[in-house]
């Protein structure tokens, strides 16, 4: 008797110590969150949503490394929707989809805080409602400072997180990694001023590797897979630009 | 007194398999096949997969091409049609 208890604790334990293993929620489920304050101030009874990181796909990175200080200012200034916006389809670029998808989170969460939403007009109606949306409020100013905060592209946590993914063999890696490698050496030759190629012809070998790789991740792991489209414009920045490519590590 | 040993091996089993649950990759045959697309060449699905050493691979694809695949000296992957 005393046995089958120990075997049932063990049991326990390693199911406990396997619990981490599974796969995290993919940053699409979170990546609505950043749109959600505006709509559901009143709606959300001061509850945080679920994630208010602007840029999801870099905050479930391990290592994230702030950008050098060129590249944060360059992102503030230059547009980069691709790699402003979450990686999920939900959370679109427009900010009447993103309100859409705040509605339908709301709707989804808490659905007697809907009609909140829906019946309170702007002014005082009844006494509830006003100390609500004050408290919403006041928790929600400081969410709807951190999205104006530039994403940062984190090439290390991608490249560490493509390396790690399992959704590609390890020749299809290898192969990817002589393709990357060939892409910047034309880069630094474009750079150098020693290669003629154009940098038209650049972004066409930049959208056909990143397709290729996107391609390979979409079902495997959608999550990397959404991260590195979003960062698409990002990463062309980092390379198209002169000072940006030898400021960073690929020069 | 046969049930500790099946709890032990219902503990076993399950410490072996719930890793490999979320760490499945594709089959070699997916690499290779992904590889040869990666070169640019024509392959809907690798068949047989003959090794020849480390990193050295004949494929056989079920359209009935054949691939030498292969990492050369230069850490390059290397594709040649038979």
């Amino acid at each position: 008797m005393h046995g089958i208890t120990s075997l049932g604790l063990l049991v326990l334990v390693s199911l406990a110590a396997c619990a981490p293993l599974r796969p995290s929620p993919p940053p699409d489920a979170v990546g609505t969150a950043p749109a959600a304050p505006q709509e559901t101030d009143t709606v959300k009874n001061g509850t945080p949503p679920p994630a208010e990181s602007p840029a999801p796909a870099m905050a479930s990175a391990p290592n994230l490394q702030p950008p050098p200080a060129g590249q944060a200012a360059t992102a503030e200034s230059a547009p980069t929707p691709a790699a402003a916006k979450p990686p999920a389809p939900a959370a679109t670029s427009s900010p009447a989809k993103a309100a859409g998808a705040a509605k339908a989170a709301a709707k989804a969460k808490a659905p007697s805080g809907k009609t909140f939403a829906k019946t309170s007009p702007p002014d005082e109606r009844t006494a509830p409602p006003a100390p609500q949306a004050s408290v919403a409020t006041a928790s929600e100013q400081p969410k709807a400072e951190q999205p104006k905060a530039p994403p940062a592209l984190d090439l290390a946590s991608l490249e560490q997180r493509l390396r790690d993914t399992h959704a590609i063999g390890v020749f299809t890696k290898l192969s990817l990694k002589n393709q990357v490698d060939d892409l910047l050496g034309a880069f630094r030759a474009y750079h150098a001023g020693q290669d003629k190629i154009s940098l038209t012809a650049l972004r066409q070998r930049f959208d056909l590797l990143l397709l290729k790789v996107l391609t390979l991740l979409q079902d495997g792991d959608p999550p990397l897979a959404s991260a590195i489209s979003s960062s698409r414009e990002a990463i062309w920045g980092m390379l198209a630009d002169r000072e940006k490519f030898q400021k960073s590590q690929l020069g | 007194m046969h049930q500790p040993i099946y709890f032990l091996a219902l503990a076993t089993t399950l410490v072996a398999v719930t890793p490999s649950l979320g760490a499945e990759g594709p089959s070699f045959g997916n690499d290779l096949k992904a590889t040869i697309a990666l070169q640019g060449m024509p392959c809907d699905q690798v068949i047989q997969a003959k090794r020849n050493g480390d990193s050295d691979y004949l494929a056989t694809c079920k359209d009935g091409n054949r691939y030498h695949v292969f990492v050369n000296p230069q850490g390059r992957v290397v594709v040649q049609k038979l």
